[in-house]
């Protein structure tokens, strides 16, 4: 190799492949996180592939789809114009606000119960480890449980309506909000909590102003953040008699009325929309006022003293003497002075916010006519339920429920490889510093929005109605759902990629795409892929009930057993449904801390 | 039980008493990681009633680690801590809490809640005072609100009560802790390097705040600080630590000059009595 040699020649001697000093070292070296990387990839790729193949959406299947269009597009003409007969105009609103408030009272009921199990389930709060593990074992549960499960099991024990739909929704809620919460508390800063010690506090004070004051903004947000989510599953819990608006979705698909099927479900759609929007004016209202007002600080009083060696005895006896003249002068002052927080802004929008939600609170207990006779009189037949629901051999275990499970796996697997494969070219035009031009933001973000509002088991109805019921329904269904779920998540994490690294690439001359791959992705890669195994193991626990509404997998047989009271096998059932569930969530969790 | 624990404060609450003696430190060992790290290696001295007492040192040479041996945020290995006359390592977490309760502590981060208002964090000085958890300012009695108001007015920052606490500035921060420690009304305030996050102008005056509450409501203190020039203008007493050990303990006076107490950061011993172990030894001291 000659010195002498010019950069051209260097380049034109490396694309002809002539040895150089670093012919040995240009490729990267494999590591065992690498490889473990690679490996989990290969698999997700096979397992997407599988699971395409299982739900009847390979090449094949598409073909099928596309050969019976005539008769889906007929069934879908009779869906439209949606309309709702003005003579059940009562019964729609009457059940739209069962929904909102049986949502609103089943969050309640989660908070009440999931923000104590989550500081239970803390480190740092609760040093006992076995109440830790009993106390994470419930939040484990709940979460691995989807709510319609709990639905069926309640409307069994309280009878048809409202009543079981705000306690499943309830017990539901406590799993992620007491996950999000443990987390909140453990990520505090201990400085605080050490002052606090400090003054000789006891453990119940160290709790409410060490820790609790630190966790209030976080617990706001995990609060409004499950209220929205409850209100996109409360409408389908009418579907197993839970009360609400899909009481009425089950009775119009089931005597075929399609046009006022869809007109429901847009109604609902609707609602979805508008409660999220208030949501989001209720947490600006509440945390959107957190701007530090620092340039406003006027510069202390100087009180400098006694700098230098010279004794500062007598400048302190001047000072204390000042000083207690002016403190004679406070005391006086102090009794006008306001001991109570001013009205300020700010005060008024908690306190104007605090009341909406307890008159909402009240009003639905009462609105819905929950019985509250029911849950005393009730209440005694759940550990008999249970009992009932223990399986004592295994002669409910039949292939049938094998089959519907991995056809459960193959739903949950294909719906996240399909929204994630439009979900991550599509994020990056509902990114406001990605997108083309503004229009292509603006669409794209109402696009996914609209998508977002459409609760995935009120899509799963349409779409079972329009290609007929089985796993190919439900997996469409589901994969739309969760498409517009996890756009919003990438193209968020893409609006918080730091402009900085983007001008870097973009000044070496690079076109948009390879700004977009070079700086953007690497950036968002880690987020992404988090992001993507939570949302598999969201979409594998709704996987199991699509098929509740015709969707396929193992949510049929289960509806099944529930109806013909075969108590044994709905048990079994529900705790296949947990073991596959929460097993998808540990992997997912493996993966989230290999990548992250 | 502690027999020392006698006197009955206004407020019925225990207070310590211990003759004229604050603090007493023996002998005290402090490992970390099993012994491998040695952070204190047989401190000796004792703090009379009253007294202004400074701790100088480099980073890593054991002071915090001192002081939070005061009020038990940390257990010695080995020795004894006595502070108000109670034996700490053996209290009680009843008896640790009336400790605490008489000793403010002043952290280098402040350490105070940021999102609730100024009043509120200096209320929770009050906290060993009364019973049951608190959230909010208006939970607390209205007494013990005026008392928060004076001493807020003592720091200078009574017209920022119902501020949030992270819109003031880090010296106005450090200010409404000290508020707080005062509200304790403590019997000693401990200040573990009180102003190393401030700039030299406010740290001067948030050190003359200090030490002027504390002469005023006849407090003992021990203060660990880098600026031996704040030091030497108001303490009584300096103690000068390296490696875990006292190799400087002087009372502030003529013989005091400011390059001995310099040597506490220089490699040579500041008392002449013994070479630097480093230079003794094989070790190299970059390495």
């Amino acid at each position: 190799m000659s010195a002498l040699e010019t950069s051209d020649q260097r380049t034109q001697r490396n694309r002809n492949g002539e040895r150089s000093g670093f012919s040995n070292q240009v490729s990267r070296p494999w590591t065992l996180q690498r490889a473990q990387i690679w490996s989990v990839v290969v698999l997700c790729l096979v397992a997407f592939v599988w699971a395409i193949g299982r739900v009847g959406l390979s090449i094949g299947g598409i073909a099928e789809i596309i050969e019976g269009w005539p008769a889906t597009w007929r069934l879908l003409g009779r869906m439209v114009p949606p309309f709702i007969p003005s003579e059940d105009w009562d019964v729609v609103t009457s059940a739209a606000f069962d929904t909102f408030f049986m949502a609103f009272a089943g969050t309640a009921l989660g908070l009440i119960l999931g923000i104590p199990l989550g500081l239970l389930s803390a480190r740092n709060v609760m040093p006992w480890a076995p109440v830790r593990g009993l106390a994470k074992l419930a939040i484990v549960f709940s979460r691995a449980i989807p709510a319609l499960v709990f639905a069926i099991f309640f409307v069994r024990i309280y009878g048809i309506g409202v009543l079981p739909g705000v306690i499943a929704i309830g017990i539901h809620s406590i799993g992620m909000i007491g996950k999000l919460i443990a987390d909140a508390a453990e990520d505090i800063d201990p400085g605080p909590r050490e002052g606090v010690a400090s003054t000789g506090a006891g453990p119940m004070q160290d709790l409410s102003t060490g820790v609790w004051s630190q966790m209030v903004p976080t617990a706001i947000t995990i609060s409004l953040y499950r209220l929205e989510l409850d209100f996109r599953s409360a409408p389908i819990l009418g579907w197993v008699g839970a009360g609400g608006i899909g009481v009425l979705l089950r009775t119009y698909q089931g005597s075929l009325r399609y046009q006022e099927m869809l007109g429901v479900t847009l109604l609902i759609v609707v609602l979805v929309i508008v409660l999220e929007a208030l949501s989001a004016l209720t947490r600006h209202a509440l945390l959107g006022t957190t701007e530090r007002l620092s340039g406003k600080v006027k510069q202390p009083k100087s009180n400098r003293l006694g700098s230098g060696l010279a004794s500062p005895g007598t400048k302190i006896a001047d000072w204390i003497i000042d000083r207690s003249r002016q403190r004679a002068a406070l005391r006086n002052q102090l009794s006008s002075r306001r001991l109570t927080p001013p009205w300020t802004t700010e005060r008024v929008k908690v306190n104007a916010v605090s009341l909406i939600f307890s008159v909402l609170l009240v009003l639905s207990v009462i609105i819905p006519d929950i019985g509250a006779n029911e849950v005393i009189t009730d209440s005694g037949n759940i550990p008999e339920m249970l009992r009932r629901l223990t399986p004592n051999d295994w002669s409910w275990f039949t292939e049938r429920i094998v089959s519907d499970l991995i056809d459960t796996l193959g739903i949950g697997i294909a719906a996240t490889g399909l929204a994630l494969l439009f979900a991550i070219p599509f994020s990056f035009l509902a990114a406001s510093n990605t997108a083309p031009g503004r229009f292509v933001y603006f669409f794209s973000r109402s696009f996914m929005l609209l998508v977002r509002c459409a609760p995935e088991l009120v899509v799963a109805v349409i779409f079972v109605a329009a290609i007929g019921p089985g796993p190919r329904a439900g997996s469409l269904a589901l994969a739309i759902a969760l498409f517009g779920f996890i756009t919003k998540l990438f193209a968020d994490a893409i609006e918080e990629a730091r402009q900085g690294i983007r001008d870097g690439v973009t000044s070496t001359g690079s076109t948009r795409l390879q700004e977009s791959t070079t700086a953007v992705l690497p950036q968002v890669i880690t987020s992404k892929i988090s992001n993507s195994m939570y949302l598999l193991d969201v979409s594998v626990r709704n996987s199991a009930v699509v098929g509740i509404v015709g969707g396929g997998g193992i949510g049929f047989l289960m509806i099944n057993a529930s109806r013909q009271l075969e108590w044994e096998t709905l048990g079994g059932i529900i705790f296949c449904i947990f073991i596959v569930v929460y097993a998808i969530e540990l992997l997912a969790t493996w993966v989230r801390r290999k990548v992250t | 039980m502690n027999s020392n624990m006698v006197s009955l404060d206004d407020g019925n609450v225990l207070v310590p008493d211990s003759g004229e003696t604050a603090v007493r430190v023996k002998d005290l060992v402090k490992t970390f990681d099993n012994g491998s790290v040695t952070a204190l290696d047989g401190v000796s001295f004792s703090v009379p009633k009253g007294q202004l007492l400074v701790i100088i040192g480099l980073s890593g040479s054991g002071k915090s680690t001192l002081l939070r041996h005061l009020n038990r945020l940390h257990i010695p290995t080995e020795g004894s801590v006595e502070v108000l006359g109670l034996d700490v390592p053996a209290l009680t977490r009843a008896e640790l809490r009336i400790l605490r309760r008489n000793i403010g502590f002043v952290f280098q981060q402040f350490n105070i809640v940021g999102r609730v208002t100024c009043i509120e964090n200096v209320l929770s000085g009050a906290l060993g005072r009364i019973r049951g958890p608190r959230i909010g300012a208006m939970m607390y009695p209205k007494w013990l609100r005026v008392e928060a108001f004076e001493q807020l007015d003592r720091v200078g920052l009574a017209d920022r009560a119902w501020q949030r606490t992270d819109t003031l500035s880090g010296g106005q921060q450090q200010r409404v802790a000290i508020a707080r420690s005062l509200m304790q009304k403590p019997k000693i305030v401990l200040a573990d390097e009180p102003v190393a996050s401030l700039d030299p102008e406010i740290s001067g005056q948030v050190m003359d705040l200090l030490v002027q509450c504390c002469i005023e409501d006849e407090i003992t203190v021990l203060c660990s600080l880098h600026q031996v020039d704040l030091a030497l203008g108001w303490a009584h007493r300096l103690i000068g630590l390296r490696d875990g050990k006292v190799v400087l303990d002087s009372p502030v006076d003529e013989s005091l000059d400011h390059n001995r107490v310099m040597d506490v950061y220089r490699e040579l011993d500041p008392t002449g009595a013994k070479r630097d172990e480093y230079i003794d030894s094989d070790v190299d001291p970059i390495s």
